[in-house]
């Protein structure tokens, strides 16, 4: 259902992302992995029409960049940016509210679903977002995109600066997802991304070095490692 | 009879003061609606005020139709005129200076005002009351179209509490004012909900020049002062709460018709920026704002 083909992200002189090729099907969990500054970020950005691209990255066969942002949205392309984004001002349940605009009638999750999800945050409810802890403001960052009905959830980093047990819950709230919608999940937690994840890619400076099955990938865990400069990778 | 006069004129200054302040705050709720939507301060209103009451002169006085149509016809005008200031001023100048739209703005106001002169002249004019007559409370004399200002700002506060804190359109809003990026990752229209927050702003400018017009008299400027009173008002309550703004205008009507009628009269159009000094002094964030004052586009 995504297709990106020989993706380009530039910032001026800066080349993030340098021929970026990768397929998400329908049913997939696909996992894009690297170092800090490898392009992740901006590859997600891309995918939602937030950063301007060269190449070609289509879902259902739309390109994107006619999509603009409020349709890919509309068209059921949710994205959970990088450090969450809970609107402060609102509270828990008014995030939920704004998240449902993109649904438009998509069949998805209802409030009471992913209140069932996140148990936590359901005596949050009427918690601004700004008194929210780092945990659960990635739970109302997920909650937020469930209801708004994805059909595509793009994660960006949800285990980012949360305690081990928060990860925990978070990816357990994640498998239940899984079942009902493909995710791509960027992440550098590459040992809690293959739990998940069905495939990963590795992006270092921008290009796609190591792709395969999450099997493949962590049993390759020294070349991983490697790569993402990290000391060891055990799942 | 000293005492009795005393009081009389006690009671039509405080009545002066709530009507005023009610139009101080309408001026300001004008303010809010687009900073909260866009974050612009728009300048424009002040034209817009003054456009307003004149639209509604046309009507009822040139055309001859009834006063309520008149102003009916304001309102549905100005939206359509804040309509059109958010596609010259704003839309194409997004991403820009926020410097840039402000004085966009002024542009706008500056064309509007010389339009009403070109086309109504500079001398003042007279619309009728929406309700005529007055009643005699301790032996002041009060129009009841005062009383008519301070319900319609009530209410008009009321609807916009409720706009912004219990429906979709308001949240949304809030969400934009927070975080403009991520609302668009929700499909939050963006684009749909400047313009009706410029639209609203419009007739909200329009209904506060159509109230006030009948108290005294127009002329092209005359929404300009207006629009201070309520750039003070906003600024008081701290920007961005609604309670704020209308305690704000309430403040200023009540320091320059209350306490400027008694003393310091020479001096009664200053006294609100002594008030808004003073309080900026001790509380540079405004008497009820949260936090964050910033600009934002
Ligand atoms: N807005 C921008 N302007 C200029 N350069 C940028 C911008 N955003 C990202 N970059 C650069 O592009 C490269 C890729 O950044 P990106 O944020 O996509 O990486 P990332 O893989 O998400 O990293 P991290 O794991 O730290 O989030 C980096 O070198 C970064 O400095
Ligand atoms: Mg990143």
């Amino acid at each position: 259902m995504l297709e990106v083909r020989d993706l380009e992200v530039t910032y001026g002189p800066v080349r993030a992302v340098r021929g970026l090729s990768l397929t998400v099907n329908d049913g997939e969990v696909v996992a894009l992995l690297g170092p800090n500054g490898a392009g992740k970020t901006s590859t997600l950005r891309a995918i939602t029409a937030l950063a301007t691209y060269a190449g070609s990255i289509t879902f259902d066969g739309r390109e994107v960049r006619s999509l603009g942002v409020e349709g890919c949205a509309k068209a059921g392309l949710i994205h959970v940016p990088e450090g969450r984004h809970v609107f402060p001002t609102l509270t828990v349940h008014e995030n939920l509210q704004v998240g449902a605009t993109a649904a438009r009638g998509r069949p998805g999750y209802s409030f009471d679903d992913v209140y069932d999800l996140f148990p936590a945050l359901d005596r949050l409810r009427n918690r601004e977002g700004w008194g929210l802890s780092g945990g659960e403001q990635q739970m109302v960052a997920v909650a937020r995109a469930l209801v708004a009905a994805p059909r595509l959830l793009l994660l960006d980093e949800p285990s980012l600066g949360l305690a081990p047990i928060v990860v925990k819950a978070v990816f357990a709230a994640l498998a239940e997802v899984r079942s009902r919608t493909p995710i791509l999940l960027v992440e550098q937690n590459t040992a809690q991304a293959l739990t998940l994840a069905d495939h990963g890619t590795v992006l270092v400076q921008g290009q796609a070095v190591l792709t395969g099955g999450a099997d493949e990938l962590s049993d390759r865990s020294a070349v991983l490692a490697s790569y993402l400069g990290q000391k060891e990778i055990v799942s | 009879m000293v005492l009795a006069s005393a009081t009389s004129d006690f009671v039509s200054y405080l009545s002066a003061a709530i009507s005023e302040g009610s139009i101080t705050a309408l001026a300001a709720l004008g303010f809010l609606l687009t900073y909260k939507a866009t974050g612009v301060i728009s300048f424009a209103q002040g034209a817009f005020v003054s456009l307003g009451a004149y639209l509604a002169y046309w009507g009822s006085r040139e055309q001859g139709w009834p006063v309520l149509t008149a102003c009916a016809f304001s309102l549905v005008v100005m939206f359509m005129v804040g309509v059109a200031s958010e596609r010259i001023a704003y839309r194409p100048l997004r991403g820009r200076s926020i410097h840039v739209v402000v004085i966009a703005t002024f542009g706008i106001a500056e064309i509007v005002t010389t339009l009403i002169n070109l086309l109504f002249g500079a001398d003042p004019k007279g619309l009728d009351p929406l309700i005529h007559g007055s009643f005699h409370l301790a032996g002041a004399t009060i129009p009841w179209q005062r009383v008519l200002i301070v319900v319609v700002t009530l209410l008009t506060t009321g609807g916009m509490m409720a706009l912004f804190g219990r429906t979709q359109f308001g949240r949304q809003v809030r969400a934009v004012a927070a975080d403009r990026e991520t609302a668009q990752l929700y499909g939050v229209p963006v684009g749909r909900l400047s313009i009706i927050a410029f639209g609203l702003a419009g007739s909200l400018a329009g209904l506060a020049g159509v109230l006030i017009a009948p108290v005294g008299s127009i002329n092209p400027g005359f929404g300009f002062l207006i629009m201070l009173g309520g750039f003070y008002a906003a600024i008081l309550g701290g920007f961005g709460s609604l309670v704020g703004v209308v305690v704000g205008g309430f403040l200023i009507g009540f320091v320059q018709y209350v306490i400027g009628s008694y003393w310091w009269r020479d001096y009664q159009s200053l006294l609100p920026f002594v008030l808004i000094l003073g309080v900026i002094a001790v509380r540079p964030q405004g008497l009820f704002a949260k936090g964050q004052t910033h600009g934002r586009l």
